[in-house]
C-alpha cells in the first residue's frame, strides 16, 4: 500500500510541478476572470452567458491540462527510461497504472476546484445585467496575485517548486475568498430594500455546487481516459486520439438523438459509449434557478466510476503485454 | 545467486537473445561483454524483470522471476543504461522515493538513504536537483538507488559509461567492495573494466554466447591469438587500409605504420587477391603484440557467431556453477 501511495503522491506532485500545466491553469483563470465583462453584452441572460462561457473554457482547457499531465507523468517516463527504473522495483504494472490514474485524477480535481471556485466567484460578482461587482473581482484577482507571490517567495528562499507552491496556496485561498464574498453579498442582499433587489441576481451556493461538481467529474474522467490511452500512444498520438474522443463526446448527443429519436434505449446506450459531455453540462438549469436533483448527480458519479473503471481495466490488461524497452530493438 | 537457463528473446521474427545459460554466485562479478546490439541490455532487462521472459528460466535466489516477479525484484538492484532519472527531484527526495518503492519502512528510510549516499559519495549534492548534476554524479545517484536496499543481486548496465578516469576508478572500487556479498552482472564494452573488476566473462555476439569462462581464461586468449602485421609503401598505405577494412570489417587494427590482422584472415587467399588486384605491394611480420581488443574483434566477427571456435576452449559458466553448488 505504501508503494502505491508513494507512486500516487509522486505523480500528483510531478503534475503540479509541470510548468505547462500551471500555464494552462493560469490561462483558464485569466479567461474566466475576464468573463464578467460579458455582462455588458448579455442583457438579462448574464448568468447563463457567463456560466456557459466559463464552463466551456474550464472543460476545454481541463482537457488540455489532462493531456499535458499524462505526457509528463506517463509518456515522458516511458521515453526517458525512468519507467524501466521504476518497474525494476517490486511494483506491478497494474499498481503503476492505478497510481498514475489516481495521481492524475487528483491533479485534475485540484485544477477543477480552483477553476470552479473562480467560476462561482465570477457568477457571484455578476449581480445584474450591465453591471458586475468590480470590487469582488479585484480582490479575487489580488488573492491570485498573492498566491503567485507566495510561490515565488518559496521558490526564491527555499528552492521549492514555484508552480506547486502557488497551486497549493490557491487551493485553500480561493475557496475561502469565495466563502467570504458569498457571506458578504448574501447579507447585503438580505438587508436591501425588497423593491431594489428586483434587478439583482444572486445564485446560491447550493444551486451552483452540483453544476460545478458535474464539471469536476467530466474533467476527472478526461484525466482517467488520457492516462489509460497514454500507455499506448506517443504524445501527439494521444493528443489526436483524445481530441477525437473529446469532440465526439461533445457531438454524440444531438447526433444520436437525430438517429434514434429522443428517449430511445439504443440511443441512450450508444451515447454512453463515448463520454457524453452534454450530460455534465448543466449551465441552463442554474441560469433558470432550477435545482439539479441529487439523484442525477449520484447517477453521473456512478457513470464516471463505471466508465473510468472500464478504461483502467482495458489499460491494465493491454499494458501487461506492452513492450517497454523498445530501445533494445536493434 | 542468478541462474539463467536457455534464455531466449525474439522481436518479431528476429531472435536477439539465443539460448543463454549461466550461473552467477555471491562473490562473482560477471562481465557481460559484446558489441552494440549483441543482446546484453535485453538480457539484463529480462533478468531485472523489466522485460518479460520469452523462453527459458531466470532464477534469482531460487525464485523464478516469471512466476514471482515481485519477490524476485526485491532481491535485485538494477542500474539501467544511461542512468535515467527524474530531472526535477532532488537527490534526497529521489532516494527516499526509491526507498519507499522498495518497501523500506518509513523509520529505516533515512538510514538506508544515508548509507547509499555515503557509499556513492553523494553528500555534497544531496539537496541539489538531479537536472543540475554532472553526468558522473547522475550515474552515482543511479548507482545509489540500485544499492539502497542492499540487494544480494546487482545488475549494472554500463556502469562507468561516460565517466572520467577518476570516477571510473571510484565506481570500480565500489563494485569490488560490494562483490564480497553480492552476485553482480556488469554489462559493458570496456574490456579494461572486465580485467579490473570481473571474475567471469561472458561474450555475446548476435545474441549468442561466443565465449564464457573466467577472466583469467579470457585474458589468456591475448597470448593464444596470433596476429600478423602488414606493412605497405607509404603512398599505398591509405588505399590498402581502405581495401582491407572494407573486405574484413572490424578485424583490422592500425598500429602506427602497420595494419594488424588475425592470422586466419592474414592467410585468407582473398586478402592477397584483393591487394594484388589493386597493385599494392606489402611485407608481413609476425612480431606483433595482441590486445584484448583483438580478442574481442576476433570473437565477435559475424562469421564467428555461426561457427565453433577451434582455437579457443571455453568453460560453460552454467555447468561450472552447477558443479560448484552441488
Amino acid at each position: 500500500m505504501s508503494v502505491f501511495l508513494s507512486l500516487t503522491r509522486n505523480t500528483f506532485r510531478e503534475c503540479l510541478r509541470e510548468p505547462v500545466f500551471f500555464l494552462i491553469l493560469a490561462s483558464t483563470l485569466l479567461l474566466v476572470l475576464s468573463f464578467p465583462l460579458l455582462t455588458f453584452f448579455s442583457f438579462d441572460r448574464q448568468i447563463w452567458t457567463i456560466l456557459e462561457s466559463s464552463m466551456a473554457a474550464v472543460l476545454f482547457l481541463g482537457f488540455a491540462a489532462a493531456v499535458i499531465c499524462t505526457n509528463t507523468c506517463v509518456q515522458r517516463e516511458m521515453k526517458n527510461g525512468t519507467l524501466l527504473l521504476l518497474l525494476s522495483k517490486p511494483v506491478s504494472r497494474f499498481t503503476f497504472l492505478l497510481a498514475k490514474v489516481v495521481g492524475i485524477a487528483g491533479c485534475m480535481i485540484v485544477f477543477s476546484v480552483i477553476c470552479c471556485t473562480t467560476v462561482m466567484t465570477v457568477i457571484l460578482s455578476s449581480i445584474s445585467p450591465f453591471l458586475f461587482d468590480a470590487k469582488v473581482m479585484l480582490i479575487f484577482f489580488g488573492v491570485c496575485i498573492l498566491c503567485l507571490v507566495f510561490g515565488a517567495a518559496r521558490n526564491y528562499f527555499t528552492g521549492a517548486s514555484f508552480t506547486e507552491n502557488t497551486i497549493f496556496a490557491m487551493l485553500p485561498a480561493l475557496p475561502v475568498c469565495y466563502g467570504v464574498f458569498y457571506q458578504i453579498l448574501q447579507s447585503r442582499l438580505n438587508i436591501m430594500d425588497p423593491h431594489d433587489t428586483v434587478s439583482l441576481t444572486f445564485v446560491h451556493f447550493s444551486e451552483q455546487l452540483p453544476v460545478m461538481f458535474l464539471l469536476l467529474l467530466a474533467i476527472v474522467l478526461m484525466g482517467i481516459i488520457t492516462t489509460a490511452t497514454a500507455l499506448h500512444f506517443s504524445f501527439p498520438g494521444n493528443l489526436v486520439f483524445c481530441t477525437i474522443l473529446f469532440l465526439g463526446g461533445l457531438l454524440i448527443g444531438p447526433w444520436i438523438q437525430s438517429l434514434f429519436g429522443s428517449g430511445s434505449f439504443w440511443g441512450g446506450l450508444f451515447s454512453a459509449l463515448l463520454p457524453n459531455w452534454q450530460l455534465f453540462w448543466m449551465a441552463y438549469p442554474v441560469s433558470e434557478g432550477t435545482a439539479i436533483p441529487a439523484s442525477y448527480v449520484g447517477l453521473m458519479t456512478l457513470y464516471v466510476i463505471v466508465y473510468g473503471t472500464i478504461w483502467v481495466i482495458w489499460a491494465g490488461v493491454t499494458f501487461q503485454g506492452t513492450e517497454l524497452a523498445k530501445d533494445s530493438r536493434v | 545467486m542468478i541462474h539463467i537457463e536457455n534464455l531466449k528473446k525474439k522481436y518479431g521474427e528476429r531472435e536477439v537473445v539465443s539460448d543463454i545459460s549461466l550461473r552467477v554466485r555471491t562473490g562473482d562479478v560477471l562481465g557481460f561483454i559484446g558489441p552494440n546490439g549483441a543482446g546484453k541490455s535485453t538480457t539484463i532487462k529480462m533478468v531485472s524483470g523489466v522485460l518479460p521472459v520469452y523462453e527459458g528460466k531466470i532464477l534469482i535466489d531460487g525464485i523464478d522471476i516469471s512466476l514471482s516477479p515481485r519477490n524476485a525484484k526485491k532481491r535485485i538492484g538494477y542500474l539501467p543504461e544511461n542512468a535515467p532519472l527524474p530531472p526535477n527531484m532532488t537527490v534526497r527526495a529521489f532516494l527516499k522515493y526509491v526507498a519507499a518503492m522498495r518497501g523500506i519502512s518509513f523509520f529505516k528510510r533515512k538510514q538506508a538513504v544515508l548509507d547509499a549516499v555515503r557509499s556513492c559519495a553523494l553528500e555534497e549534492v544531496l539537496d541539489q536537483e538531479i537536472e543540475s548534476l554532472s553526468k558522473g554524479y547522475k550515474r552515482r545517484v543511479c548507482f545509489a538507488q540500485a544499492i539502497l536496499h542492499k540487494p544480494p543481486v546487482l545488475l549494472l548496465d554500463e556502469p562507468t559509461d561516460g565517466l572520467d578516469p577518476n570516477q571510473k576508478r571510484e565506481i570500480r572500487n565500489l563494485i569490488q567492495t560490494l562483490s564480497k556479498d553480492t552476485a553482480i552482472i556488469i554489462s559493458t564494452h570496456i574490456l579494461e573494466e572486465v580485467r579490473s573488476v570481473c571474475t567471469k566473462v561472458l561474450l555475446l555476439a548476435g545474441g549468442k554466447i561466443v565465449f564464457q569462462g573466467s577472466t583469467a581464461d579470457f585474458t589468456v586468449l591475448e597470448d593464444q591469438l596470433k596476429c600478423t602485421a602488414f606493412s605497405f609503401p607509404p603512398e599505398q598505405f591509405h588505399t590498402a587500409v581502405e581495401i582491407l577494412q572494407n573486405t574484413f570489417p572490424g578485424s583490422c587494427r592500425l598500429d602506427g605504420e602497420t595494419l594488424v590482422l588475425p592470422d586466419d584472415i592474414a592467410q585468407d587467399p582473398a586478402l592477397a587477391q584483393k591487394l594484388e588486384e589493386a597493385g599494392i605491394t606489402w611485407s608481413i611480420s609476425n612480431d606483433c603484440s595482441t590486445s584484448l581488443d583483438d580478442v574481442f574483434a576476433h570473437l565477435t566477427r559475424p562469421e564467428k557467431t555461426e561457427k565453433t571456435l577451434p582455437a579457443i576452449q571455453t568453460t560453460d559458466i552454467a555447468e561450472e556453477g552447477e558443479n560448484d553448488d552441488d
